[in-house]
């Protein structure tokens, strides 16, 4: 069976875009702001993300977070300031919603198969073969044929993972994607995207309040507070 | 072909919201284009029921009024008889007692008669009718009784068919295109909410709108084969309203924030 992890050219390291090195950046924002109402959510935002980078975006409930992400997959739109998609023809962006937005009458298995596409997988029974080998990895291959409206917390969020990853995205977009994973799904998930960052350059872009989880993982976090960007630089854990 | 698997996957998940949908459709969208031909046979029927002739009968109260109704109403070719409530006998009996003879005055009539409204078949006919009346005449004796004329239809019935006619064709229309926004509109927001759910996962854009194209062009095909089959025209204004609603329809679920 060919495995996804094979079929492209192995890069050792992580691309180290943090510093702004020579890559263009795949999104670039200057002077975001986006208010809802008389809230200020995000004000006056400037940041760069090239291709290949993992990113925490971590910061208490309500610092802006959620409206970041949902600026990068163009389910809002800023009130002010310039945000511009660079990279590839069709940046495709997969987001792993906060509230997860899965098929709640549909069962897990249907739920990923949202994912297919022909022009990727060519087959239906090779992107089958890799829906085994990911739900493998996550130990949830018993419970595909379960109605989502009645999984628990982890086997949702393992759905909404998997779906957009088998999209096989340029940039994963993930918010509190392991709110309700203990730390050992939470390392799992973190090794997968890791190994797809480093081998196919994928970015991701992932929000999380919780900074003990970050500690332990490498990547760049950007830290927000109160619609602010307030620190950003390297994880000390590498 | 990804739209019409997603359609017919959405059918299927909702298979009773579906099909009370498309049968809406088809009924709604059918009945606009043979509305005439409907409502012409719907008329006809409703005047073979609603116009029986009758006829006004004044019994003298010295014969049994009541085993002659009895009789009556075992007779074949004899819809129904029912006695004529007294305070309505006065205002009757002028006017038929004037189409009979004109020397004949209420006074003469007393109160001893009792009236009788006899309801003919509609079948029956003229011969049929005047055999009955000879035969009531000679139940109760001819001094007994006097007779009004044969009526084809009384006020009240013609009143409800007017009132169908006016009123009643216009409360079906409303009431199944209301019964049909409200499948629809459920309908459609499935279909929606599910395709701005996918759509993330895709690479292309606008799967809610093909899939509503796909869903307009199938069911106009649905609507259209009833009238090739029964007429071998097409009435392209109820296809056009159809179209337009659907249209309506999805420029309305479009402004809606789904994500
Ligand atoms: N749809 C909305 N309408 C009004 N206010 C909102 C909406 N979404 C977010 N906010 C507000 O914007 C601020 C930032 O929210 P959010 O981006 O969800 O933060 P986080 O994801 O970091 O918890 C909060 O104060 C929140 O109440
Ligand atoms: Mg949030």
């Amino acid at each position: 069976m060919q495995q996804m992890y094979s079929n492209n050219k192995i890069r050792t390291k992580r691309s180290m875009t943090g510093n702004g090195l020579a890559k263009p950046p795949l999104f670039s924002l200057e002077n975001i702001s986006v208010t809802y109402g008389r809230i200020k959510a995000l004000s006056e935002i400037n940041l760069k993300i090239s291709k290949g980078e993992m990113i925490f975006l971590t910061g208490p409930s309500g610092s802006g977070k959620t409206t970041l992400l949902k600026l990068l997959t163009k389910d809002i739109k800023q009130t002010s300031g310039k945000l511009s998609f660079h990279g590839p023809d069709k940046l495709f962006v997969a987001p792993v919603y906060q509230d997860l937005k899965l098929l709640e009458n549909q069962t897990v298995e249907e739920n990923l198969w949202c994912a297919y596409d022909k022009k990727i997988y060519g087959t239906k029974k090779y992107f089958a073969s890799e829906v085994k080998e990911l739900t493998h990895l996550l130990a949830m291959q018993n419970r595909m044929d379960l109605k989502v409206s009645l999984a628990n917390g982890g086997l949702r969020h393992k759905t909404a993972f998997l779906r957009a990853l088998l999209t096989r995205p340029d940039v994963l977009i993930a918010d509190e994607l392991t709110a309700s994973l203990d730390y050992d799904n939470a390392r799992k998930m973190y090794d997968i995207l890791n190994l797809l960052n480093v081998k196919r350059g994928l970015t991701v872009i992932w929000a999380t309040h919780n900074r003990d989880l970050i500690n332990k993982f490498s990547g760049k976090i950007i830290h927000l507070d109160n619609g602010r960007i307030i620190h950003s630089g390297q994880s000390c854990f590498m | 072909m990804f739209y019409v698997e997603h359609i017919i996957n959405i059918l299927k998940r909702t298979i009773f919201l579906s099909l009370a949908f498309m049968i809406t459709t088809m009924f709604l969208f059918n009945y606009l284009a043979f509305r005439t031909d409907i409502e012409s046979k719907i008329n006809h029927f409703v005047a073979s029921k609603i116009a029986k002739p009758h006829f006004f009968g004044l019994i003298d109260n010295k014969v049994n009024v009541q085993a002659v109704r009895r009789k009556l109403v075992g007779l074949p070719g004899i819809a129904g008889v029912s006695t004529v409530d007294d305070t309505k006998i006065k205002a009757k009996v002028s006017s038929i007692i004037s189409g009979l003879d004109e020397s004949l005055s209420y006074d003469d009539m007393k109160l001893s008669y009792s009236g009788l409204k006899i309801i003919f078949d509609p079948e029956i006919r003229n011969k049929g009718q005047t055999l009955l009346r000879n035969y009531l005449v000679r139940l109760v004796g001819e001094d007994n009784v006097i007779l009004g004329p044969v009526l084809s239809s009384n006020r009240q019935d013609s009143t409800t068919s007017k009132w169908i006619r006016g009123w009643g064709y216009l409360f079906v229309l409303v009431s199944l295109s209301v019964f049909w926004l409200m499948l629809t509109s459920q309908f459609v927001y499935r279909v929606f909410f599910e395709s701005k759910v996918i759509e993330k996962f895709k690479r292309t854009n606008y799967v809610a709108e093909k899939s509503c194209l796909i869903l307009v062009c199938s069911l106009s095909l649905i609507i259209v084969l009833p009238q090739l089959m029964i007429k071998g025209t097409v009435d392209l204004i109820s296809l056009g309203v159809f179209a337009l609603s659907m249209f309506l329809m999805t420029i309305l679920f479009n402004t809606k924030k789904w994500i």
